[in-house]
């Protein structure tokens, strides 16, 4: 038996009695690479932020490694949207990431110390940015924010990682980079991703779960033609996103099917 | 005009709340156009006259009425705006008229002739009294002291309220501490510029530093020397044409800040 980090039981969001996310079961294990497919408005990010505690449920429970939202999200490192971001705020590279090193138990005059410094330069050194380190975070490419952010969790040294439409905007290399990237970190951490890429998942996700208010999952990466039927609504636009359940299947070199 | 200053209370005291005022603009007015809060602030400053017409009519300081009315509709706004759904900019304009009917009711209300509001609405910085220029010497101390001791907090709240909250920090405490904080800089500023000018104040020098620095730290000292430099010269204009203080470092600061954009090329003429 594999240890869970994440624990999801009978999950339901309500927006304005509109429901978001119905009946959710999700079990994360340690070290898992987990894609959560789904098309827009289909519920993703509001999961994301379910665990977060940036939302609170109307109903069910979330544990993280066993702990309440509020003790377990000191665990998460969070990788928003970039689209969401004020790309004008006057703060270079280095500033971002050092926000990672931030938790409630800095009081009045923090400053950070060497050794925070020290080892968000190593995670720069990791991730290929520290040549700009200096920069403003406006003047980055898309692909080089996405990795200030990535930097930014990390430097929280996470023991789970949820990424918000990581290549969301991004071409196809800074895409492949980011995903790269990720399974480096994935030898260490736990990933959840939220994307409607379908193109990076067969190659690089170990587990796929599908998401459209319901939740279709089941351990693995073999998501069965009925389930992404009912959670795309129709197959042609899964066409369209040049992926099918068999292309899945043998590019994981894995060919146990349900 | 040096001897005069050493000679006057009243210029001195100019002097001095000229120089407070800069403080607080350099570092609240950042975080307000950092935060696109400068409509909020515009808000705050204008309820605000309603407190001055209840000082009046309780023949109490003027500036006290204005500070609790400032802080009360901060943390009103806020609250309404965390609660429920109402878009804030509804929420602002609401607020924003009712504390200036609140303040010509309560003027309307005195016996006898009504007091000159000119100088709330519009600032006169050469009839700064010793107690404003006390009033204004704590609220500056408490806004400084708020911001430098919290500083990288309040940077990470400011850059990206969901990520410090998932952090530990406690983004609530924060949001409400900024509106108060915004309140204090809006009764340091009435006296200097005015109720009405109030934003132009906060806004243009940050806006003028951000041409220059991409550095948050940096726009603030920035925009404290930019603060400090067009208000003592709009001061010394002031005093040597006698005309309005307030406008007069308003539109200097305001022209220099379309000239520089427009140079440094922030705004750029349509071909």
């Amino acid at each position: 038996m594999e240890e869970s980090v994440i624990e999801i039981k009978n999950l339901n969001v309500f927006l304005n009695e509109v429901p978001i996310l119905k009946d959710i079961e999700l079990k994360v294990n340690r070290k898992q690479f987990l894609a959560i497919i789904g098309p827009n408005g289909g519920g993703k990010t509001t999961l994301l932020k379910v665990i977060l505690g940036l939302i609170e449920p109307d109903s069910g429970q979330v544990k993280i490694k066993g702990l309440d939202i509020k003790e377990g999200r000191k665990l998460i490192g969070y990788v928003p949207q970039i689209s969401d971001f004020d790309k004008q705020f006057p703060i270079n590279v280095k500033d971002v990431i050092l926000m990672g090193r931030i938790s409630d138990k800095q009081g009045f005059f923090h400053s950070y110390s060497q050794k925070d410094i020290n080892f968000v330069e190593g995670i720069m050194k990791d991730l290929d940015i520290l040549d700009f380190k200096d920069r403003q975070i406006g003047r980055l490419s898309g692909g080089q924010l996405q990795r200030v952010l990535i930097g930014r969790a990390l430097a929280a040294e996470p023991e789970i990682l949820l990424l918000d439409e990581p290549t969301a905007s991004l071409d196809a290399e800074s895409r492949s980079n980011i995903y790269k990237i990720l399974k480096d970190i994935n030898d260490e951490i736990t990933i959840i991703v939220a994307t409607h890429d379908l193109s990076a998942i067969s190659s690089y996700f170990d587990s796929v779960a599908c998401l459209n208010k319901n939740l279709h999952y089941h351990g693995d990466k073999n998501i069965s033609q009925d389930d992404v039927d009912q959670v795309y609504g129709c197959p042609i636009e899964l066409i369209a996103h040049g992926v099918s359940h068999r292309v899945l299947g043998d590019h994981s070199g894995d060919e146990q099917h349900d | 005009m040096i001897e005069a200053i050493l000679e006057y209370n009243f210029l001195q005291n100019a002097l001095y709340s000229a120089l407070m005022a800069s403080v607080v603009c350099g570092i609240i007015g950042t975080i307000i156009i950092e935060k696109n809060l400068v409509m909020m602030s515009g808000g705050i400053a204008h309820t605000s006259f309603g407190g001055v017409g209840l000082g009046y009519y309780l023949n109490i300081e003027p500036i006290f009425g204005a500070l609790f009315f400032a802080l009360f509709s901060s943390i009103i706004i806020v609250t309404i705006r965390r609660k429920t759904e109402v878009h804030s900019d509804t929420l602002i304009g609401i607020m924003w008229a009712m504390g200036m009917a609140v303040g010509i009711l309560f003027i309307s209300f005195m016996q006898g002739y009504p007091p000159d509001m000119s100088s709330y609405l519009f600032g006169d910085i050469l009839t700064v009294t010793n107690m404003d220029i006390n009033i204004m010497l704590i609220l500056v101390v408490i806004v400084v002291f708020a911001i430098t001791s919290l500083f990288n907090q309040w940077k990470s709240y400011l850059f990206d309220e969901e990520f410090s909250y998932v952090r530990g920090l406690n983004t609530n405490f924060y949001e409400y501490f900024l509106f108060i904080l915004i309140a204090l800089t809006v009764i340091v500023l009435i006296r200097v510029t005015g109720i009405i000018l109030i934003i132009a104040l906060l806004t243009a020098p940050p806006a003028i530093a951000r041409l220059f620095t991409y550095d948050f730290k940096k726009t603030i000292f920035l925009a404290i020397i930019f603060g400090a430099f067009f208000s003592l010269s709009g001061l010394w204009l002031s005093y040597l044409f006698n005309i309005p203080s307030g406008s007069t470092i308003i539109l200097l600061i305001g022209i220099t800040y379309f000239i520089l954009a427009f140079l440094t090329g922030k705004i750029k003429c349509s071909q």
